[in-house]
């Protein structure tokens, strides 16, 4: 009779609370990745290649730990039945659209430590500021979607907003690098690629964003 | 009676109530609502299902048919000749496509082709002259009006559903509204399959719950058993058997294959099912407990902007139209069959 324990299941408090801090964690985890980032493109610029290595050593780990989050609340959690079973589905979907933020955040830094002989122009950093506060304003949205609707869906609007404001560099960054006639085929390959996988970090959040409004228009 | 004959009819009620279990969709709700496992919900419906026809299904009086034809009591041979051809073409339609069908407007259907073509095989005083067409009218109208009404219900109580769930501001509190409906609508529709068994058993056995052999008790070593109990049991037996064999398909096309529930959705549609059934009962209104549910999911879909799978609407709906000839068409038939039997 395992629906009958699904819905018995579903007054789990502790199962449920953990689920909910993993999720928080993981939001923190992401806006911290996206904020090591924006650290790293600064010590990118600047040469600190040592700084640099540590930053991506920093988001690895961080990649890491975040996956075993993912897990337990997936294996420790969902799979004992602590929620009904759309709920268990949103909350694993959260989960893994938030890690695929961090994965992307990690690709990013992994293409950047590649370039580290070069000097990345600084709209790499403005790029890199803008997707920091695009995972910043994304954390909030998480945690207002437990006890607001209405504040997390403002917020989520602004991470559309930012995003944009990412691309907007993104080309600014090529307009740059492709134009300006100072960089070498392979400076530019590899900045365009950097800037690519530092965009997408905000794109995901924005996806990430969506599902939040989703879930809050859904259930408000 | 003999033996032989008895055991033949008990059989008859066993496969009509089969019929009747197999085309049972109360559950369908819960399942939609992913409250229960499809396996669950017919286990659960089945049980609620015996329990329901042996303790509620006592008050058995109903004779089969009887409002249609003046009051008059239909012949033992057209009183299975109905039973029979309803059975055929609810397991027909339960089997193939899974559609819920009305068991009211089955019973219609083989009344009017038994008392049409009754005279032909012998059977004085009947014929499409005998059968009270305004009572006939009234059952076509409750067509159009049932699924008006329970689409109009269901949106009035899931409006008012609305107003409690937006006083949840965020995921928690919402949350734990669905899971309390959850629970609510567990025990709602575990309550709705017991009082449905209770009237939905008067179909099957009606004709043998005043049969002498089950008139007095039996006596089982220590226990006296009332007669009435073995048709019962044996309808509430049919029933289950009929909604785990043959059920799950007819659950799943509602429970899926018309809108997205959830559970408070679910528990809109059930609960506005109810009233509306008992309201109208209560002015006397011929509806049918399957269109308002069907017109329920469908509001309750409407307003949340899920998407209606209007095809499989469609084919419900058809079901429907044909339901009345085509069971008319199998009354005669079966009734040509068997009536040299009594």
């Amino acid at each position: 009779m395992g629906t009958f324990s699904k819905i018995f299941g579903s007054g789990d408090k502790k199962l449920q609370e953990r689920a909910n801090e993993i999720l928080l964690e993981m939001s923190k985890g992401l806006q911290s990745a996206s904020a090591k980032l924006c650290v790293a493109a600064d010590e990118w610029r600047d040469g600190n290649i040592k700084v640099l290595e540590e930053i991506r050593d920093e988001i690895i780990k961080l990649e890491r730990e975040m996956d075993r989050k993912k897990e337990e609340l997936t294996e420790q959690i969902l799979c004992q039945r602590a929620f009904l079973p759309q709920q268990t589905e949103e909350r694993h979907q959260l989960s893994v659209l938030m890690d695929s933020i961090i994965d992307t955040a990690e690709h990013a830094i992994r293409v950047m430590w590649t370039g580290r002989r070069f000097k990345p122009p600084e709209t790499m950093e403005k790029l890199s500021k803008k997707v920091w506060s695009c995972t910043d304003q994304l954390q909030d949205a998480v945690k207002y979607l437990y006890s607001d609707f209405s504040k997390s869906m403002e917020i989520t609007r602004e991470v559309d907003r930012l995003r944009e404001e990412a691309r907007d560099r993104e080309f600014e960054l090529f307009e740059e690098v492709f134009n300006n006639g100072k960089y070498s085929a392979a400076e530019i390959q590899l900045f365009v690629e950097a800037a690519h996988w530092i965009t997408k970090v905000a794109v995901q959040s924005e996806v990430t964003g969506d599902y939040l409004r989703e879930l809050a228009v859904r259930y408000s | 009676m003999d033996v032989t004959l008895l055991l033949l009819i008990l059989l008859v009620g066993f496969i009509v109530a089969f019929a009747i279990g197999g085309n049972d969709e109360a559950m369908a709700p819960a399942v939609g609502a992913r409250v229960f496992t499809i396996t669950v919900a017919v286990v659960v419906g089945g049980i609620g299902s015996i329990i329901g026809a042996v303790i509620l299904g006592r008050g058995v009086s109903e004779k089969v048919g009887s409002e249609m034809v003046g009051g008059n009591q239909l012949t033992t041979a057209m009183v299975f000749a109905t039973l029979i051809s309803m059975a055929i073409w609810l397991l027909i339609v339960s089997v193939s496509k899974g559609l819920p069908i009305s068991t009211t407007q089955c019973i219609v259907g083989s009344v009017i082709g038994v008392v049409a073509v009754a005279p032909l095989v012998g059977i004085a005083g009947w014929g499409a002259d005998v059968i009270s067409w305004s009572v006939i009218f009234e059952i076509f109208a409750g067509w159009i009006l049932s699924p008006i009404i329970g689409f109009i219900g269901a949106a009035l109580i899931f409006h008012i559903f609305r107003i409690f769930q937006r006083r949840a501001a965020g995921l928690s509190a919402r949350e734990r509204q669905e899971r309390i409906a959850a629970y609510a609508l567990a025990a709602f529709l575990i309550f709705t399959s017991l009082s449905r068994a209770g009237n939905d058993v008067a179909n099957a056995v009606a004709p043998l719950v005043v049969l002498p052999e089950f008139q007095g008790a039996f006596i089982l070593g220590p226990f006296i058993i009332d007669g009435i109990v073995i048709p019962l049991l044996i309808g509430g037996t049919g029933m289950a058997l009929g909604l785990i064999v043959v059920g799950r398909k007819v659950i799943r096309t509602l429970a899926t294959e018309v809108t997205t529930l959830n559970p408070t959705t679910a528990l809109a549609a059930s609960i506005s099912v109810s009233l509306v059934m008992f309201v109208g009962t209560y002015v006397g209104l011929p509806l049918s407990g399957t269109h308002v549910l069907v017109a329920a999911l469908i509001a309750v879909g409407w307003i949340t902007q899920k998407p209606i799978k209007m095809k499989q609407v469609r084919d419900i709906v058809l079901s429907w139209i044909v339901t009345v000839p085509i069971s008319a068409v199998f009354g005669a038939i079966v009734l040509i069959i068997i009536n040299p039997y009594f």
